[in-house]
């Protein structure tokens, strides 16, 4: 019976095999792939002569659009947004192409007043060149390495075996290895003891103390080596690990958990809060509350005496108060104290800066400041603290201190 | 990327080397990431600074006319505000103060605005200097700015010293002032 | 008392957790195997500890115990239960936990999938591995990113609630998880991978189950990434959904990884070829996840979703570095048994393509990550602010995607040994014939961007080889055909249709959609693109969290839809809220970009018009479901022999593929582990 299907099943499959052979060496193929061919290219071909001018000014402004970048968002093209200033730069982009300037020019506007940052994507000259090119360096590269071994090889015929033809090809079995019917052994549960074992076992664990992933012992003696190290492994040095360990875990959970409750209690949370109200502090010193951000920072101080940063800002704003009141002696304690500030962290840019201010202020010295100045901007600005104002800040006052390019 | 896709199936040496470089870049990756600062505080300078100042002309928002080569012989504030922008109105009275100060002026520039609001704004403040209206912020896209408020400080001869990007305070732009003065200003 | 417990369970969870390294560590290089037992046990009370704090966190948000910095900094009376929930992983900290508790229960599974191989060195060191990673995450907790720090002085009687755009949508409750899921789970295939190459495993047990890890790891990091896109359409309020943003490239970096693995394991698995690929990607995939978070929780590069800068960017750093070393020395020390010298197959092979698959995803991966870091580079060495935008990204992305699209159509049709190209074009007529005409259609229906043509055309190639082959393999075999279609064995498939879906998703939303700007005054209506929009009035809308201003619109005199404004409790800064129609063909996307300054003034309505938009979130459903179908679809299907399978064609990989699979199940698990024997033992 089966015999006969498999034989009818046979005959037809070599029939079919035959037809398709012959489909396959004949020109049908040619033919119809030659048609698909043809007409993809000629569909491709009508598009391009059809295909919308591009120079059309309607064109040209969405296509601009989409190449500035949004000056007041993050990752969002003028095209893409509405804000304020995309806004304004869409209507700009509709006024200069309405009045006949070409892309080049209205590129180079916009870059003028706010730099390369406006355009969408890095310039496609001088250094930047590098990010336009890598990739197709990298794809090559990649390409290269990975696909030499198919690329260098001769033919499927020279190769040892499997004619592509050969149905078995792919009829191969999994390739899962190892099998092995030790498994009884390896599947004994932990907790069980094994009673009689052969004295031999013992004798073998010796042989497979160390073993590497490279030899690998027959599945029999590692079966063997496991019976042993189970054996060896009595309940008694189980129990001593689990004791070493049990005990650790107590003595650490205690101590650790002294300490988290410890730092939970003052230190971290004080930390986290202190950030927040020495940023209120310093968002109240900036918008002239003077009173509000003294009591913050007072508070602060309560807390920690050196926090440089809130001893720099009440040092700062004594200061202030010590010139508009014309007491001498407020003015020196507000520069003793951001002097604090820097003895305790001496790169701390807000307090050179306020040294900087002082110095002009006070002393009128400019070198002095300039120095101080030089101080504030080489220590980038801290992140926590007022990154747009102190930013600003070290842009502008770096304008400035720079030697005047075009004399006025 | 241990995407180690480079097969030298001949020897070990090959692929050791492969691996070492990959370690060695990686380390070099990771040291440079970790030492850069937060892209939050990057700020590319605005290029317009050092150049002389590009023209503010036109109708102002109670229906004058102001230009700003009417201040050229002062240091000039120009200062990008508007009615719906709620740090403008932070600065204000910084601005007020710096005003009075008379150590320099104050010319705004209401962006992309109305003029009803933005007099009303400015009133609550006793804002007194000229505000040039910009309702398509044009004037804005002259100058680069990107929200505001964005503030310019102007020297005598009409050179845009600093670009201010967020509030200003009247102490920080007297020094400004200083500074700019004893750089020969 | 909140406080108490989520920092007991945070401490249970790091001593038990580093208690279980050291014994793991104990039973693998003394060779102890009574310790395996307590180890297990340990890395188990390490997922409980972080379930605890899991527990004291979400009580300390819906009871609004704001004695917690946390609670106060991320919740407000006003929130409701489900933002109240989500609350969680709203900010660094208890993102941070999260994790925690996700890995954990990756943890627990993998100590229940391996526990009738304790005695097996390989999941010894797998168990390790993840024990490692469960005590770094869980010692940051410890550390510069406690959930459980308390509020300084007077508690508040208020806390400040989350950030606006994160309660202004429900996906953000599922969005997160899914996609830490996705994340964190690549740990367990790693973590496999190296305890199959420490302990020179032979069974392939250990890969195989990494790879149905991988497997459930690609359906929801899939599903979370495209709930991440959609909760962006949803809320955003600019009409797209995806910006090339460096958390979003943070994401879909890993995803690619994990497509090229599920590839290279599947060729390997049925061609025998050499796994080095495979490890390669898998711990790629796993040292991007990290770089991931150190992107996303070091403020390095700029991000909208980037949680305020914190002090993890060291540490993140560290054990990216660490990770990348340890699996470098795996691969070189491990070098020869990853590699397999096998006769070569024919060039037109399935091993072939797949390998030019797996190329062309690692060059997309390095592109993105060189988009990525490059405004870093340029702000160091040239000290200028530069963005790398979308078009960048698109430019070279596209045409690669192309490539896939292609491939896609050929791979499944060939066989691992390959067949000569005559053959090859013979089985790809009908889908050659399709692409022609779908091209002629397009353009004589006046379609005229060379780009969007080829996209059309490679999809329908693609779309009609796929489902010729689905057909061939599930139809007309007096099977039911839900089940066949829905067979193991098609799972691949499947996904592969989902990708022509999202392709050309992508390709006409971002081509021929319209966007403008109305300004309409009450009562009056405009015709915008063949859509009628009348505006009615606008009406405020309170609630305890938020006052919204809403704009009454109709679309095309039916549908009645409500853009929004609004503004969350103490936050100063309004939020808009897009109003979607959505449909098949295309939806219409309104915003309230302007409300009316007085009574009876005008609005300004943003309108959006996105073809075929929605065919994006199906088609990503439909990846994620050919994932798990792969995994948990239909499996006795008896396929009968197919006539044309003589050739080496793909028809009897399918049978191959079902053998295969019911014994890999077996394998899996567990219970029968008999056949595939245990390679490697404790030594």
């Amino acid at each position: 019976m089966v015999t006969s299907a498999r034989e009818s099943i046979g005959k037809v499959n070599r029939q079919v095999n035959k037809q398709r052979r012959h489909f396959a060496t004949g020109r049908a193929l040619m033919v119809i792939w030659g048609g698909i061919a043809a007409v993809i290219l000629c569909s491709f071909a009508i598009l391009t002569f059809s295909s919308a001018n591009p120079s059309s000014p309607a064109g040209r402004i969405v296509h601009l659009e989409g190449e500035f970048k949004c000056p007041s968002c993050i990752d969002l093209s003028v095209a893409e947004s509405s804000a304020a200033s995309s806004i304004s730069i869409k209507t700009f982009i509709k006024n200069e192409v309405a009045q006949g300037a070409s892309d080049a020019q209205i590129k180079d506007q916009l870059v003028a007043s706010y730099g390369n940052s406006i355009l969408f994507t890095p310039p496609k000259s001088g250094a930047y060149l590098v990010i336009w090119i890598l990739p197709f360096g990298l794809v090559l590269l990649l390409g290269y390495f990975s696909l030499r071994p198919i690329l260098s090889r001769k033919d499927w015929a020279q190769s040892g075996r499997g004619s592509p033809n050969d149905p078995r090809s792919d009829d191969e079995p999994p390739i899962i290895e190892g099998v092995s019917g030790d498994l009884a052994l390896s599947m004994i549960p932990l907790g069980e003891t094994i009673n009689h074992l052969p004295a031999s076992y013992g004798a073998a664990n010796h042989d497979v103390a160390v073993d590497g992933a490279e030899t690998r012992p027959s599945q029999s003696l590692m079966s063997r080596a496991l019976l042993a190290l189970l054996h060896r492994s009595t309940s008694t040095s189980a129990r001593k690990y689990l004791a070493i360990f049990g005990a650790a875990f107590c003595v650490a959970g205690v101590g650790l958990g002294l300490y988290t409750f410890e730092q939970g209690r003052s230190q971290a949370a004080s930390r986290a809060l202190e950030s927040r109200e020495l940023t209120q502090a310093i968002g109240y010193t900036y918008s002239g509350q003077d009173v509000s951000a003294l009591r913050l920072l007072s508070l602060v101080l309560h807390q920690d005496p050196y926090q440089p940063q809130a001893l720099a800002y009440q040092g700062w704003l004594l200061f202030q108060a010590g010139v508009k009141t014309k007491s001498p002696s407020l003015v020196q304690k507000g520069e003793q104290l951001v002097l604090d500030a820097i003895a305790i962290q001496p790169r701390y840019p807000d307090a050179h800066g306020f040294l900087a201010m002082i110095d002009l202020y006070v002393y009128h010295e400019t070198a002095q400041a300039k120095k101080q100045f030089g101080e504030f901007l080489a220590d980038s600005p801290s992140s926590t603290i007022r990154t747009d104002l102190s930013a600003a800040y070290k842009a502008a006052t770096a304008a400035i201190t720079a030697k005047p390019a075009t004399t006025p | 990327m241990s995407t180690s896709i480079a097969k030298r199936r001949a020897g070990g040496a090959g692929i050791k080397w492969f691996g070492a470089v990959t370690a060695i870049l990686l380390l070099a990756f990771s040291v440079f990431v970790a030492t850069r600062t937060p892209a939050s505080t990057a700020v590319e300078p605005s290029p317009i600074v050092q150049h002389s100042a590009p023209s503010i002309s036109g109708p102002t928002v109670t229906g004058g006319r102001f230009s700003l080569s009417n201040y050229r012989g002062e240091f000039v504030l120009v200062n990008f505000f508007a009615s719906w922008c709620a740090s403008c109105a932070i600065e204000e009275p910084q601005l007020v103060r710096f005003s009075k100060s008379g150590i320099g002026k104050v010319l705004a520039v209401d962006f992309q605005d109305e003029d009803r609001p933005a007099i009303a704004f400015l009133g609550r403040y006793g804002a007194n200097w000229p505000a040039v209206a910009d309702p398509n912020g044009q004037i804005a896209v002259k100058w680069g700015v990107s929200a505001p408020p964005e503030s310019f400080l102007v020297s005598p001869s009409g050179v845009v010293l600093t670009k201010i990007v967020g509030p200003v305070t009247a102490k920080e732009l007297a020094i400004l002032v200083q500074v700019a003065k004893a750089n020969g200003y | 008392m909140n406080a108490e417990i989520g920092r007991i369970g945070i401490l249970i969870s790091l001593v038990s957790s580093l208690a279980a390294v050291g014994l793991f560590f104990i039973a693998l290089l003394r060779k102890r195997v009574g310790v395996i037992k307590h180890a297990r046990s340990f890395a188990l009370v390490s997922v409980l500890g972080v379930a605890i704090s899991t527990f004291a966190i979400e009580r300390a948000l819906i009871t609004h115990d704001f004695s917690i910095a946390f609670v106060a900094q991320n919740n407000s009376k006003e929130t409701p239960l489900l933002f109240s929930i989500s609350g969680m992983w709203s900010a660094l900290q208890g993102s941070i936990l999260l994790w925690a508790l996700i890995l954990g229960i990756n943890l627990a599974a993998l100590v229940f999938f391996t526990r009738l191989r304790k005695l097996e060195a390989a999941s010894n060191w797998a168990l390790l591995a993840t024990s490692v990673t469960m005590a770094f995450f869980v010692a940051m907790m410890f550390g510069p990113a406690n959930p459980f720090a308390l509020t300084q002085g007077a508690i508040p009687p208020d806390g400040l609630g989350p950030n606006p755009l994160l309660q202004n949508y429900p996906l953000v409750a599922v969005h997160p998880p899914l996609l830490y899921f996705g994340f964190v789970s690549i740990t367990i295939p790693f973590a496999l991978w190296i305890g199959d190459l420490l302990a020179g495993d032979r069974s392939g047990f250990y890969r195989e189950l990494a790879r149905r890890w991988a497997v459930i790891s690609f359906s929801s990091l899939t599903l979370g990434i495209t709930l991440g896109a959609w909760w962006s359409y949803q809320v955003l309020g600019w009409g797209g959904f995806w910006a090339w943003d460096p958390v979003e490239n943070a994401a879909l970096m890993p995803w690619l990884f994990l497509v090229a693995y599920l590839h290279s394991a599947f060729v390997e698995k049925r061609a025998g070829s050499g796994p080095l690929w495979s490890y390669a990607s898998i711990s790629s995939a796993f040292v991007f996840t990290i770089l991931g978070t150190y992107f996303t929780r070091s403020g390095v590069l700029q991000s909208v979703h980037a949680f305020s800068s914190s002090t993890l960017g060291d540490v993140l750093i560290s054990f990216f570095l660490l990770v990348c070393l340890v699996s470098i020395y795996l691969g070189v020390s491990k070098f020869s048994s990853l590699t397999q010298k096998r006769p070569g197959p024919l060039w037109a092979s399935r091993t072939n393509l797949i390998k030019v698959n797996n190329v062309v995803f690692v060059a997309i991966v390095l592109i993105v990550l060189l988009g990525t870091i490059f405004p870093l580079f340029a702000s160091s060495l040239f000290g200028q602010v530069i963005t790398v935008g979308a078009p960048y990204f698109n430019s070279y992305v596209a045409p690669l995607g192309a490539l896939l699209l292609v491939l896609m159509a050929l791979a499944p049709v060939v066989s691992y040994r390959g067949l000569p190209w005559r053959a090859l074009l013979e089985k790809l007529t009908f889908a050659g014939v399709v692409a022609s005409v779908v091209g002629a259609v397009s353009v004589a229906l006046g379609l005229d961007r060379p780009g969007l043509f080829g996209v059309f055309v490679l999809a329908a190639f693609s779309a009609s080889s796929t489902l010729e082959q689905l057909a061939k393999r599930s139809l007309g075999n007096g099977i039911n055909p839900f089940k066949a279609v829905l067979a193991r064995k098609n799972g691949g498939l499947l996904s592969h249709l989902g990708i022509v879906m999202v392709a050309i998703a992508l390709a006409s939303a971002t081509s021929f959609g319209h966007k403008g700007e109305i300004k309409l005054y009450p009562g009056q209506n405009r015709n915008f693109f063949g859509q009628n929009v009348s505006y009615l009035g606008t009406k405020t809308v309170v609630t305890p969290a938020e006052t919204s201003l809403v704009a009454m619109v109709t679309l095309n005199g039916r549908e009645l839809m409500q853009p929004a404004i609004s503004q969350f409790g103490s936050y100063t800064q309004p939020v808009g809220s897009p109003a979607v129609s959505a449909g098949l063909t295309k939806d219409v996307y309104l915003t309230l970009d302007q409300p009316p300054t007085k009574v009876g003034g005008s609005v300004l309505v943003g309108i959006i018009i996105q073809p075929m938009i929605d065919w994006l979130w199906i088609g990503a459903s439909v990846i994620a479901l050919g994932g798990v179908i792969s995994i948990l679809g239909f499996r006795k299907v008896q396929t009968k022999r197919h006539w044309g399978a003589k050739a080496g064609s793909s028809d009897e990989l399918g049978d191959g593929t079902e053998k295969e699979g019911q014994a890999t199940d077996r394998a899996a698990s567990g219970t029968a582990g008999a056949d595939t024997g245990a390679g490697s033992l404790l030594k």
